[in-house]
């Protein structure tokens, strides 16, 4: 486990070297990898298998609300801006629908755990389109009311009240993020995201009186007029809240692929040494303030429900970041929402036109998907493994594929030769693992294991 | 429904077929892997090539498919060669009742011999491969094998003294311990692995023929797995406590 205390920020030469962009690998093989050949037939032959389990997974519903009110420039996300509030109930109504259409394929004896409002902008919804979903949920599913449930929903502090964060908790959510980014007007106006400090305040004030166990918030660096000094204040105001969870996510500036970059302008954006710089100040900042590093750019107090996590090794990498389920299937609904259920990974169409029609004619709006192979799963587990406990013992590997390690990851281990002697890894005959150094390159030492650019033999998924 | 009729309309066929059926030594009695505990236990080498004569082989039963239905006509006995079976009926109300599952080196259609009528569908539960025996060619065959008459009596009795014995006031963890150590003993007796096994029935069918609600199944399978009786991957038990298992299906294994 690293301290944020022992978290090394690299130097500008290793950044170049190794860059620490690359899939978050959020799943292995990444959505990079689904293939439209992958549809409703595997989706539905997926449900059947893990419903046919001895002891059948629970379950982890995730639903996309893809709507906002206004445009933030960085966002890479899947939304539509819209104040058509026709276009918002048409959807709605295709998501009760799917709700039943999926409701009816998952054995009825499977516990929901887990469930994530996300978006776009969830809290978009009013409080009865939120109720309304939440009783359609009830109704397919079995959702669980035990304390240990996950039930989370993204805020955007723009579109809530303090006095609705009670009726979120009435629903049974139990934890909140709040997208908060920056808390400096000249951030905030660059990228078109204003809201006040004040207002985020009295929000986080009203989840802890409602009893959320879990308040966590998000943060972006390398944002346009960002400076040490400025996002130095944003993690200080931020500190003072509390959360039990931060993220501080790194700004890819893509806008070739999301056209709404392209309103952010370039001499803006703080450089490279800033932007390291700003990291390194806020690891610091976060340490000292008693925060963990989690892993990625997530950071946890220790007595938190990722940080007690983290500790008992029972971390898991999700859609969402960093989660307490391992072991969960995941059932996405809304569009591009994705589902993983048994072996295989199932998108929903991202363009609403065609969901919507898929849904109305009772089909499940499957876009494409991935049904992964023996060889997909041995490599997910190094990759698992080394993303939410920066470590990969090779025993436990052996143990559970039946398979020496070493000859198997050959190519590998060889392409992190570089990464070893440049003090970024340790390998040796146990295990793998990242230094305080490394840490930031998590991206980069995982994608030394991806190996899905190689084409696969066969598109069959084969049984262990 | 065809291919429901698969083995049975087998038994109207004329004998150059059996010849067809049967060509190469893994397809007769004499060379099969379960032959040890199945009719030809015990025969000696003229029974054992009169068998591989009236003995029609299928080995390429798929997932799913339908060998018997019930009320069909009594034709033979169906001696199971590989997979898994499950017989079951459906009440009037369309309820589904299991009635047993059926391994390697087992006798399917006894209860069948009276009535002549089946009494039972049974189905494939994934790809499976079973031999046909013509019940008057093998009752005049026993009548002049002491051993072959000796073993059907054997496995006739078997079979009847495993009827019925998930009724009784047993808790679900009695129950499915006990369901356990049965298969795993089967397994066993054919010298197949017992200790870490694939069941191939679904949750529901072993709920169905354990008395049990599906929901049960899964939270005593799930406790098996956390108290280091069994380990659970997917369809795939694992027997760690063989000890544990076996004191809390004592009571019902002793019904036996």
């Amino acid at each position: 486990m690293v301290a944020t205390a022992e978290l090394e920020v690299p130097s500008l030469a290793l950044i170049e070297r190794y860059g620490i962009t690359g899939p978050r690998f959020t799943s292995y093989p990444t959505a990079l990898s689904f293939d439209e050949a992958v549809g409703e037939t595997q989706f539905l032959e997926a449900i059947a298998r893990s419903n046919d389990a001895l002891i059948p997974a629970p379950l982890a519903l995730y639903l996309h609300i893809p709507f906002c009110r206004s445009l933030c420039y960085y966002c890479g996300c899947h939304k539509k801006v819209t104040r058509n509030l026709s276009v918002v109930q048409q959807y709605l109504t295709a998501m009760h629908k799917e709700i039943a259409l999926k409701g009816e394929l998952f054995d009825s004896d499977r516990v929901v755990n887990q469930l994530h409002f996300g978006g776009g902008t969830p809290t978009y919804l009013n409080a009865g389109q939120r109720k309304a979903l939440i009783e359609c949920l009830n109704k397919h599913f079995d959702l669980s009311s035990a304390d240990e449930r996950d039930f989370s929903i993204e805020i955007d502090p723009r579109t809530m009240t303090p006095a609705e964060m009670h009726g979120l908790a009435k629903l049974g959510f139990n934890r909140v993020s709040f997208g908060i980014q920056d808390f400096d007007p000249a951030v905030q106006k660059a990228v078109n995201r204003e809201q006040r400090y004040s207002e985020v305040e009295a929000l986080v004030r009203a989840a802890r009186d409602a009893g959320f166990q879990s308040v966590s918030v998000d943060l972006i660096y390398g944002l346009p007029n960002q400076t040490t000094a400025s996002f130095a204040k944003t993690v200080e105001q931020v500190v003072a809240l509390r959360p039990d969870a931060m993220s501080v996510f790194n700004y890819a500036h893509l806008p070739d692929r999301f056209p709404a970059q392209r309103l952010i302008s370039t001499e803006d954006l703080p450089d490279a040494a800033t932007r390291i710089q700003i990291f390194r100040d806020s690891a610091e900042q976060l340490g000292k303030a008693g925060y963990d590093y989690i892993g990625m750019d997530h950071f946890a107090l220790p007595d938190s429900y990722l940080g007690l996590a983290k500790r008992a090794g029972k971390l898991h990498r999700c859609f969402q970041g960093y989660a307490t389920g391992a072991g969960n299937e995941t059932v996405g609904f809304g569009v591009s929402a994705i589902s993983h259920v048994g072996d295989g990974y199932f998108q929903v169409r991202k363009d609403l036109p065609h969901y919507l029609t898929d849904i109305e004619h009772g089909k499940l709006a499957v876009a494409r998907g991935y049904v992964t192979d023996r060889d997909d799963r041995r490599i997910a587990s190094v990759i698992q493994a080394l993303m939410c406990h920066a470590v990969c013992r090779k025993a436990h590997w052996e143990a559970e594929f039946k398979l020496p390690f070493d000859p198997f990851f050959a190519g590998e281990i060889k392409k992190l030769r570089p990464l070893v002697d440049d003090g970024l890894v340790i390998e040796d005959a146990k295990e793998i693992s990242v230094t305080p150094l490394g840490v930031a390159f998590l991206r980069t030492i995982a994608g030394c294991f991806d190996r899905s650019h190689i084409p696969r033999k066969t598109q069959c998924s084969s049984n262990v | 429904m065809d291919k429901a009729r698969g083995v049975s309309n087998r038994h109207q066929q004329e004998s150059p077929d059996i010849g067809r059926l049967a060509p190469k030594d893994a397809l007769r009695c004499s060379g099969c892997a379960v032959g040890g505990l199945c009719v030809a236990a015990g025969s000696d080498a003229a029974t054992l090539s009169r068998l591989d004569e009236i003995l029609r082989t299928d080995d390429s039963i798929d997932g799913s498919r339908i060998v018997i239905r019930k009320g069909d006509p009594f034709n033979g006995l169906i001696a199971v060669r590989s997979g898994c079976f499950k017989s079951f009926t459906i009440d009037r109300d369309g309820r589904e009742q299991v009635q047993g599952f059926h391994f390697p080196g087992e006798l399917i259609g006894l209860d069948a011999i009276d009535g002549k009528r089946h009494r039972a569908d049974v189905i494939a539960l994934g790809s499976a491969g079973l031999c046909s025996l013509d019940y008057s060619q093998l009752l005049q065959l026993s009548s002049c094998s002491d051993g072959l008459r000796d073993q059907l009596f054997r496995l006739f009795s078997s079979k009847l003294a495993n009827q019925n014995w998930r009724t009784g006031d047993y808790t679900a963890d009695e129950r499915i311990a006990a369901f356990l150590l049965d298969i795993s003993e089967r397994l066993e007796r054919r010298g197949c692995n017992s200790e870490d096994f694939e069941l191939l029935m679904s949750r529901s069918d072993i709920g169905n023929y354990l008395g049990l609600a599906t929901e049960t199944v899964s939270r005593v399978f799930g406790r098996f797995n956390t108290n280091g009786y069994i380990t659970v991957k997917r369809k795939r038990v694992i027997i760690d406590d063989r000890d544990g298992l076996s004191n809390l299906a004592d009571a019902v294994l002793e019904q036996l």
